[in-house]
C-alpha cells in the first residue's frame, strides 16, 4: 500500500548491505536519526541487495537497477535537490523474480567529495536507491543513506592566531590562540593579555559560533548557532594580567569547515572572545578558525 | 546557580539565609555526586560536583561564610577525590580525567574539578608531577575574582600539598625536583597575594573599613603558602637564600600594599627556622626600609629581633645574640630614617630605635657599645622636649638599659646619653626612669667606688634628687627618698679616702634636694659617714676629717629635722668616743644638748631625745670626768624641766643612773671587732673597736647620794601625779625598778628598806584600782618586779 502513495523508499521487500557492515562505524548526524555507516571519502560503495518475494508469489519486473546519490537540499529552496553525484548500475533485465535474489553491487566509481551534513537550512546527504521497475504498479523502491566524512592531511602551514584589539581608553587586551586550524578533536590553547582595563568586567568567556551560508546570491540565507559558551575567567583582572584559555573541541558536535559546497553552502566557525561588564555589557571580537577532520 | 549582586556589596542581614540556602544545595549536590561515585559514573559525578561547585561563584556572602561554604564543598570534594583515585586503580586513565574534568563551561567550578583530577594525576604518577603542578597554578588564574581566587587557590595549596616534588619524596626525578616545588608554591603564593592585595582596591572607598577587615580575616590564605615553602624538606639554606627568600621579598616590596606587607614579613618570620633569617638578614632587612610608610617597620623588625634572641637563647645562655645581627638591624634602622624621613613620626623613630636597644640589652649584655650607639642615635635624632606619645615611647626607651637585669652600675655610667635623653621628658616620665633606674642600681649592688661615678649617677638621677616637691604627698616622698638615701650604702671601696670622696660628692648632689628631701637622704649620709669613720685609716682623710663631715652633714640636717640630727649627733659622740677622741665626743654631745635647748618644742620629741643623750652619756665610756660631771647635771636639769610629771618623774629616775656610771674593767680586752653588719640607729658601744691605748687619766665618778636624789625626787614627783583621774600606778612600780637597779649596781645608800616601802605603798594602790586594761599592765609588770625580788631573795614579801 505504501507504495500507492508514490514515494516508498523504504519498500521492507529489499534491503542493502554494505560491505564489512559490521565493522563499519555508525554515526548520526541529527539528533532523532536513525545511525547510518560511515564511508570515507576513497572507500569503495560496495555490497549485497537482497529482495525477498513471498513464498508463492512472482515479481515481475522491467529491470532493476541500484543508483549512489550526493544530494544537497537547501530548505528554503524546499523541494529542490542538486544531486552533485549519481552513479547507476544495472542489477537485472527484465524478468520475473521469486523467492530470494542476492545480487552484489560495486560502486565504487561514485565520487564522494563533500562531507555528509545537516545544518539549519541544508542538507548534504549520500544514499543508494534499488529501484525494481515494474509495468503498470510502481516500482519498489529502497533508500539507504550512509555518512561519509573526509578526511584531511594535517595543514603544512598553521600560524597561531595573535591580535591585539580595544576601545581606547577603555579597554585593551591582546589575544592569542595557538593554532589557526584544528582538528575535531584538538585543544585551542591561547592567552588573553590585558593591558588596559578601565572598564569593571565580571567574567570573560569563549564561544565557539558556527556560521552557515546557504544558497547563493539573493537567496543565500545565512545563519549563525552558538555551539558552546565557555567561560574562561571569572572576575575582573587588572592591566597586566594574563588568563589562559584551554577549550576541548572534541566536547562539541562540529564539523569540519566547508567553504562553497558544491557552491551551495558554506559552513564556517569562529570563536569568539567575549568579555562582559557590570553593566551587562559585552566586548567581543570573533575570529575564524579552520576546522579540519584529521584522519583517524 | 546562585544569585549574583551587581553592587559588590554583600548584604549582611541576608547572610544566614544566603549561606543557609547555598549550603542546602551543597548538600544535595554533594549526595547526588557521592551517590554517581557510588555507581562509578564519572559524567555524573562530574555533573553534580560541578553544580555543587557552582555555589562557590555566589558574590553574595561575606568572606567569613563564604569560609564556611568553602569548607563544605571541600568536604564533598574529598569523595571525588577518592573516587578518581579508584578509578586509575581500576584502569582509567588519569589524564582522561583530568580532560574530562576541564568541560564544565563555568570557569570557577571546573578549576575546582581540575585542580582535583590532578592531584590525582600527580599522586598516580602518571604525570611529572611539575608539569601538571604548573599547568594547575597557571590556569587558576581564571579566577580574577579576588575572594573566589584566593579560595580557589587555598583549594590549589591543599589538594597538591603532598602531590610536590619535594626532595626525598617519590615524584621527585622525573616529576622534577624541589625547585619545581618550590616555584609551584611561589607562583601561587604571588598570585593569591594580588589578588588579596587587589581586595583593597575593590568596591566604593565608603567600605575601606570593613574591606580592611574582610582582609585581614583572610590572610591565613596567603600565609598557607609560606607555610608549605617552610614545609619543604628540599628547602636548606643555601636554597632559601638564592631560590626561595628573594622572590618572595620581591612580592612583598612589589605589592607595596600596607596590610600586606607587614603580614606577610611577620609570616617569614616566623616560618622559616633561624639560620635561615641569620643567613639572609641583610635581604631581610633591605626589604624592611623598601615597605610602605603607614607599615609599622619597628613592630617587623622586633618581631626578628625576638624571634633571632629566643632562637639564640634555647641554643646557648652564653651568646644571646647572633655576631653580626645588630650591625645589620643598626643599619637597617638607620637607613630606614634617612630614606622615610618625612614618613616617619618621632614616636615611630624612637620606638625604632627602643626596639634596637631592647634587642642590644637582652642578647648582647657584654657589647655595651651597641647601647650606646643606640642612645646616641635617638639623641641626635631628638632636638626638643617630647610629650604625649613621643614621651611614652621615649621612656620606653630609656627604660629597656636603665632597668635590664644585665646592666651593672658600671655598664650603666657608660652610657652618657642617657642623663641629656631623659631630661627631654616631662617631669613625671623623668622621675619614673629615674626611679626604675635607681632601683635597678640598688639592686645591683654594685659599688659606687668614684666621685665621677656619682656625678653621672646623679645626672640621671637627677628628677629624684632636686626640683619641685610640693606636688608630692610625705608618704610617697619619704619612700622615694628613703631609697634615694640608700645610695649612701652603695659607697664602698677598698681605700676609706676612696670612700670618703664619693660620700662627699654624693653628699653635695643630695644636699641640693631641699627640706624636705634632706630630711631623709643626711641621715643616711652621716650614720655612713660613721661608719667610715670607724674604718677610715687613708692616708688623706684620717677619721678627724670624716668625723668634720659627719658634724657638717648633722648641722645641715638639723636644720631641717632637728630630732634627727640629734641622734646622728649622740651616735657620732659616741662612735667618737669610742675611738677616745674626747673633745670631738664633747663637740657633738653639746651639739645635741643644744639641739635639744633650741629645736625641740615637742615634749614628745623631748622624752626621747632625753632618753638617748641618757643613754649616749651612760655608754661613753672615755669621757672626761669634768665633761661628764657637767653633762650629766644638764641632763637631769632637762629631765626635771619637763613639762608632764610623768615623764618628768621617768626621766629623772632615768638620770639617776648618770650619777653611778658603769666603771671600766681595765684588765679585760675587749672583745675583738665586728665592725661589719651593723645597724646604724643603734649606736651600741659593745660592737665598737678597741680603743686605742687608753690615754691615763681619771674615769668617771660616781656620786650615790645624788643617785638616792633623783629616785626620791622621782617618787615625789610621781606622788603629785596621783591627784590626776588617773593615778599612774605604773610610775611608782618603774621607780622600785630603778631602786632594784641600784641595789643591785651597790649602791651603798639604797637599801632594802626603800624597797619595802615601795613595795607595801604598790601593793596597797593596785588594790584601789579600777579594774580594766591599766590595772591588768601594772599587775603584769608588778608580779615580774615582785618576781625578781624574790629572786634576788633582796626582801621578804609576803
Amino acid at each position: 500500500m505504501a507504495s500507492l502513495l508514490g514515494y516508498g523508499k523504504s519498500d521492507d521487500r529489499i534491503s542493502v548491505t554494505f560491505d564489512g557492515d559490521a565493522q563499519r562505524p555508525r554515526r548520526r548526524l541529527s539528533p532523532n536519526a536513525t545511525p547510518a555507516p560511515v564511508f570515507a571519502a576513497v572507500e569503495p560503495v560496495t555490497g549485497v541487495v537482497e529482495i525477498r518475494v513471498p513464498a508463492g508469489k512472482r515479481l515481475e519486473h522491467q529491470g532493476i537497477k541500484i543508483e549512489c546519490v550526493g544530494q544537497i537540499e537547501l530548505f528554503h529552496d524546499r523541494g529542490t535537490y542538486y544531486d552533485f553525484t549519481c552513479v547507476l548500475r544495472e542489477l537485472d533485465v527484465p524478468g520475473v523474480l521469486m523467492g530470494q535474489q542476492r545480487y552484489a553491487f560495486d560502486l565504487s566509481h561514485a565520487e564522494k567529495p563533500y562531507e555528509s551534513y545537516n545544518g539549519l537550512n541544508v542538507r548534504l546527504r549520500y544514499f543508494v536507491r534499488v529501484t525494481v521497475t515494474r509495468g503498470y504498479a510502481s516500482s519498489l523502491i529502497k533508500e539507504q543513506e550512509f555518512i561519509v566524512q573526509v578526511s584531511q592531511p594535517a595543514p603544512e602551514t598553521n600560524t597561531p592566531v595573535k591580535m591585539e584589539v580595544g576601545i581606547e581608553e577603555c579597554l585593551h587586551i591582546e589575544f592569542e590562540y595557538d593554532k589557526s586550524k584544528y582538528h575535531l578533536a584538538d585543544v585551542v590553547v591561547g592567552k588573553v593579555y590585558f593591558l588596559l582595563v578601565r572598564i569593571k568586567i565580571k567574567h570573560m568567556e569563549l564561544a565557539v559560533i558556527r556560521r552557515e551560508a546557504a544558497g547563493a546570491g539573493p537567496n543565500q540565507h545565512n545563519e549563525s548557532e552558538t555551539i558552546t559558551k565557555y567561560e574562561v575567567m571569572d572576575g575582573a583582572p587588572v592591566r597586566g594580567e594574563c588568563v589562559p584559555i584551554r577549550l576541548f573541541l572534541r566536547n562539541f558536535n562540529l564539523t569540519p569547515t566547508y567553504r562553497g559546497i558544491n557552491n551551495k553552502f558554506s559552513v564556517r566557525y569562529y570563536l569568539n572572545l567575549v568579555l562582559v561588564d557590570q553593566e551587562e555589557r559585552r566586548y567581543f571580537k570573533q575570529q575564524e578558525i579552520t576546522l579540519y577532520r584529521a584522519a583517524e | 546557580m546562585a544569585l549574583r549582586q551587581s553592587n559588590g556589596a554583600p548584604s549582611v542581614e541576608q547572610q544566614p539565609r544566603y549561606l543557609a540556602e547555598a549550603s542546602r544545595r551543597v548538600q544535595e549536590q554533594g549526595f547526588y555526586a557521592k551517590k554517581a561515585c557510588g555507581a562509578r559514573d564519572l559524567p555524573g559525578a562530574l555533573r553534580h560536583s560541578s553544580d555543587m561547585l557552582r555555589e562557590l561563584r555566589t558574590s553574595l556572602l561575606t568572606p567569613r561564610n563564604y569560609y564556611e561554604l568553602y569548607m563544605k564543598v571541600c568536604d564533598e570534594l574529598r569523595h571525588l577525590d577518592q573516587f578518581f583515585q579508584q578509578l586509575v586503580a581500576d584502569g582509567t586513565p588519569a589524564a582522561d580525567i583530568y580532560e574530562r574534568a576541564q568541560a564544565c563551561g563555568d570557569v570557577l567550578p571546573r578549576l575546582y574539578l581540575l585542580i582535583t583530577a590532578g592531584a590525582v594525576y600527580v599522586k598516580t604518577m602518571q604525570a611529572p608531577a611539575r608539569d601538571i603542578l604548573h599547568d594547575l597554578v597557571e590556569m587558576a588564574k581564571g579566577v580574577q575574582h579576588p575572594m573566589r581566587g584566593l579560595f580557589l587557590r587555598h583549594y590549589l595549596a591543599q589538594a597538591c600539598k603532598d602531590a610536590l616534588p619535594d626532595t626525598g619524596s617519590k615524584f621527585e626525578g622525573d616529576g622534577g625536583d624541589v625547585s619545581h616545588a618550590v616555584d609551584f608554591i611561589l607562583r601561587n603564593f604571588g598570585e593569591t597575594n594580588r589578588l588579596w592585595v587587589r581586595m583593597q582596591n575593590q568596591g566604593p572607598a565608603s567600605q575601606k573599613k570593613r574591606r580592611e577587615e574582610e582582609r585581614k580575616q583572610l590572610k591565613i590564605l596567603v600565609g598557607t603558602n609560606l607555610v608549605r615553602l617552610s614545609q619543604l624538606e628540599g628547602v636548606d639554606e643555601s636554597r632559601y637564600a638564592s631560590d626561595v627568600l628573594p622572590p618572595l621579598l620581591e612580592q612583598v616590596v612589589n605589592c607595596r600594599d600596607a596590610i600586606a606587607q607587614p603580614y606577610l614579613l611577620d609570616c617569614i618570620i616566623n616560618v622559616f627556622p633561624d639560620e635561615f633569617h641569620l643567613a639572609t638578614l641583610d635581604s631581610f632587612l633591605t626589604c624592611c626600609t623598601q615597605l610602605r610608610d603607614k607599615v609599622c617597620v619597628r613592630s617587623i623588625l622586633e618581631a626578628m629581633m625576638r624571634r633571632l634572641a629566643n632562637g639564640a637563647r634555647q641554643e646557648d645562655s652564653e651568646v644571646l645574640g647572633p655576631p653580626g645581627a645588630f650591625d645589620a638591624f643598626d643599619a637597617c634602622a638607620s637607613r630606614l630614617v634617612e630614606e622615610k624621613k618625612e614618613a616617619l613620626k618621632v614616636a615611630d623613630l624612637i620606638q625604632l630605635r627602643a626596639a634596637l636597644l631592647e634587642f642590644a640589652v637582652e642578647c648582647y649584655p657584654g657589647e655595651l657599645e651597641y647601647v650606646q650607639r643606640c642612645l646616641a642615635q635617638t639623641s641626635a635624632a631628638i632636638m626638643n622636649d617630647v610629650v604625649g606619645d613621643d614621651a611614652m615611647e621615649l621612656e620606653t626607651l630609656l627604660l629597656a638599659p636603665v632597668s635590664s637585669q644585665q646592666m651593672t652600675l658600671a655598664s650603666l655610667l657608660t652610657l652618657d646619653d642617657i642623663a641629656p635623653l631623659t631630661r627631654r621628658l616631662p617631669i613625671e616620665q623623668r622621675k619614673n626612669v629615674a626611679r626604675r633606674c635607681l632601683r635597678r642600681v640598688l639592686d645591683g649592688d654594685d659599688a659606687l667606688d668614684s666621685p665621677e661615678a656619682v656625678v653621672k649617677l646623679c645626672a640621671i638621677l637627677e628628677p629624684l634628687l632636686c626640683g619641685d616637691d610640693s606636688s608630692m604627698n610625705d608618704e610617697a616622698l619619704e619612700k622615694e627618698q628613703t631609697s634615694v638615701a640608700s645610695l649612701a650604702h652603695l659607697c664602698r671601696s677598698e681605700s676609706t679616702d676612696d670612700v670618703f670622696r664619693v660620700l662627699g660628692t654624693l653628699r653635695r648632689a643630695l644636699g641640693k634636694g631641699g627640706s624636705r628631701r634632706t630630711a631623709y637622704t643626711l641621715p643616711a649620709l652621716a650614720y655612713r659617714g660613721l661608719e667610715l669613720a670607724r674604718v677610715a685609716n687613708g692616708p688623706e682623710f684620717s677619721a678627724r676629717k670624716v668625723f668634720q663631715f659627719v658634724h657638717e652633714t648633722a648641722t645641715a640636717l638639723a636644720g631641717v629635722a632637728p630630732a634627727r640630727a640629734l641622734r646622728v649627733f649622740l651616735a657620732a659622740a659616741l662612735e667618737a668616743d669610742a675611738q677616745c677622741l674626747g673633745a670631738i665626743s664633747y663637740e657633738f654631745v653639746s651639739q645635741a644638748f643644744i639641739l635639744y635647748e633650741d629645736e625641740l618644742p615637742d615634749s614628745k620629741a623631748q622624752v626621747k631625745a632625753l632618753r638617748s643623750m641618757v643613754g649616749t652619756l651612760l655608754a661613753a665610756e672615755n669621757c672626761d670626768a669634768a665633761d661628764y660631771d657637767a653633762l650629766a647635771a644638764k641632763a637631769t636639769q632637762y629631765a626635771a624641766k619637763l613639762f608632764r610629771k610623768p615623764d618628768q618623774c621617768r626621766m629623772v629616775a632615768a638620770c639617776s643612773h648618770l650619777f653611778w656610771p658603769p666603771q671600766r674593767v681595765e684588765a679585760v680586752e675587749a672583745p675583738p671587732p665586728a665592725p661589719a653588719a651593723e645597724d646604724d640607729d643603734a649606736a651600741t658601744v659593745e660592737d665598737a673597736p678597741p680603743p686605742p691605748p687608753a690615754p691615763k687619766k681619771e674615769g668617771r665618778k660616781r656620786d650615790p647620794k645624788r643617785v638616792l636624789e633623783c629616785l626620791q625626787r622621782s617618787l615625789k614627783t610621781a606622788d603629785a601625779c596621783m591627784t590626776s583621774a588617773q593615778p599612774p600606778i605604773s610610775l611608782f612600780v618603774e621607780i622600785l625598778d630603778h631602786y632594784l637597779a641600784h641595789l643591785e649596781a651597790g649602791n651603798p645608800l639604797i637599801t632594802p628598806k626603800y624597797i619595802a616601802g615601795l613595795v607595801a605603798l604598790i601593793t596597797e594602790h593596785v588594790e584601789t584600782m579600777e579594774a580594766g586594761e591599766a590595772r591588768e599592765a601594772v599587775e603584769r609588770h608588778y608580779a615580774n618586779t615582785r618576781a625578781l625580788i624574790k629572786a634576788r631573795g633582796v626582801i621578804e614579801l609576803d
